[in-house]
């Protein structure tokens, strides 16, 4: 299983809903913008992450994983 | 708590009264204590439930499902009779907001505002520069008005020369109170005026519809821009969302820009450390945006029968969810909520309620964000010994919708 969340930085202004709804996954970077943490995100929930994009007001994150 | 003492309070204070907005602080924090979620009604005023936590402004402002963005029209039905193709994007709810939102961020998203922003200081520049030599200013007609309507102008590739003539537009939307009246509500009328204003719009969309070859700006890409179902939005959409884009990019960033500096010149210290730290511009403009918050509310409608903060809301009452207020919350910002802090915001995210929240956040916070930061960046190592001028005294704008002084009257030391 490989897991991808990618955030598009011409996208992202720093709404930080992804922050709010996962921090252990999304974190402010010095410029006040999202960034993924260093995490191995195959641990998280599928849909949690996706629920994360889903609430970006800005539609700059994109959720992947490739199954097996 | 009982329903009659909600009502009870509610005469005290109204959002909409230009005169209870003028310095709301002790009101709203009354309200946060007392009557959190407050029905309000006073005579010839719309009634409003007004919502003054923070945590309950979180709530309210994520729950689109049961809060819509109709807060602006007169009833729910007279919503559902608006096609959504003339809504604007505050007009709108997901699904279809979702599709009017990326149609925006052709304009306004990071990525197309950084490519303008060379232009924009550049403006900041000499706009400081003209005015060096004279040694005073308004800085509100002077630089807080032209700047923020130059950016959002050059943002969507509309001529520079014509801002100042969409500023008067967008200016004219907000109301003086007519000789001899103390309560009017200002004019925030959605339907009138406006017929000049789109008819300029109309035309820029169409020069860009029909050139052979046209201009590569934000404009003529949300022209090109398609739904998710491969159509096209009209020349009197793009003008909805265009015109909608004005009104909200102009007043917004003045008013930001214009507390900005009267705080930096009536905090003490404030200016001093500015000047030997200008990492600390950022920080400064957060705290701005959080201690005179320029946007004093946003309507929801309540679309569901719903619950806040304990009180039921009923379907078609009209919440106003006050920013002033959950950014003074203590809940949330503890001992010091009303207190300006210039480095409350170092290291920290910036979590206040300026700019909203959730699907309908301000599309347009990174050029307001941008726009102010090269504005301080452009005036504060050029006007030596910038200071408010003897006698300044704040006075408050008199439109209920927004916060800033009327003028800002300054002085500063001739070089050398």
């Amino acid at each position: 299983m490989a897991t991808r969340v990618i955030i598009d930085r011409g996208m992202c202004m720093g709404a930080g809903e992804c922050v709010h709804l996962l921090p252990a996954v999304f974190a402010f970077d010095d410029g006040n913008r999202a960034v993924v943490r260093s995490v191995d995100l195959d641990l998280f929930d599928v849909e949690a992450l996706a629920e994360a994009s889903s609430w970006c007001p800005n539609f700059a994150i994109t959720v992947e994983r490739d199954e097996g | 708590m009982t329903m009659s003492d909600h009502v009870a309070i509610a005469s005290e204070f109204h959002p909409v009264d230009p005169l209870d907005a003028r310095d709301p602080h002790a009101a709203l924090a009354d309200l946060r204590e007392r009557c959190p979620v407050a029905r309000l009604h006073r005579e010839g005023l719309p009634d409003v439930v007004l919502v003054s936590r923070h945590d309950d402004a979180l709530g309210v402002l994520r729950d689109y499902k049961h809060f819509g963005n109709m807060g602006f029209f007169p009833s729910l039905q007279a919503y559902r009779g608006t096609a959504p193709a003339d809504r604007s994007l505050i007009e709108l709810d997901p699904p279809l907001h979702t599709e009017a939102r990326r149609l925006n961020l052709v304009a306004m998203k990071p990525a197309a505002v950084t490519d303008a922003f060379a232009s924009i200081a550049a403006r900041a520049a000499q706009l400081v520069d003209s005015l060096r030599s004279t040694c005073r200013a308004e800085l509100v007609a002077d630089f807080a008005v032209p700047l923020p309507a130059d950016a959002i102008a050059t943002v969507l590739g509309l001529p520079r020369a014509d801002a100042p003539m969409i500023h008067e537009w967008v200016e004219a939307t907000f109301s003086e109170p007519p000789q001899g009246t103390e309560h009017v509500a200002s004019a925030m009328d959605p339907i009138t005026r406006q017929r000049g204003f789109d008819e300029y719009l109309l035309s820029q969309v169409r020069e860009r519809r029909e050139a052979a070859n046209p201009p590569d700006d934000a404009i003529a890409r949300m022209t090109a821009h398609r739904r998710d179902d491969g159509s096209e939005y009209s020349d009197a959409e793009l003008v909805i969302h265009i015109r909608t884009l004005l009104m909200a990019g102009n007043e917004t960033t003045t008013s930001l820009l214009s507390n900005a500096l009267f705080r930096m010149l009536s905090v003490p210290g404030a200016y001093d450390r500015l000047r030997s730290d200008p990492a600390l511009v950022v920080p400064f403009l957060e705290e701005c945006l959080r201690f005179d918050t320029p946007l004093f509310q946003m309507p929801r409608r309540c679309r569901e029968a719903a619950g806040v903060g304990g009180v039921g809301i009923d379907v078609d009452e009209v919440l106003v969810v006050s920013f002033p207020s959950a950014n003074r919350d203590a809940d949330k910002w503890g001992d010091t909520a009303d207190t300006f802090d210039i480095e409350r915001f170092v290291g920290r995210e910036p979590d206040h309620l300026a700019f909203g929240l959730g699907v309908h956040h301000c599309v347009g916070a990174y050029l307001a964000r941008e726009t102010a930061r090269v504005a301080m960046e452009a005036i504060i190592p050029t006007l030596p010994n910038l200071r408010l001028a003897d006698g300044y005294e704040y006075d408050k704008v008199w439109f209920f919708e927004f916060r800033r002084p009327k003028r800002l009257d300054v002085i500063w030391d001739n070089e050398g």
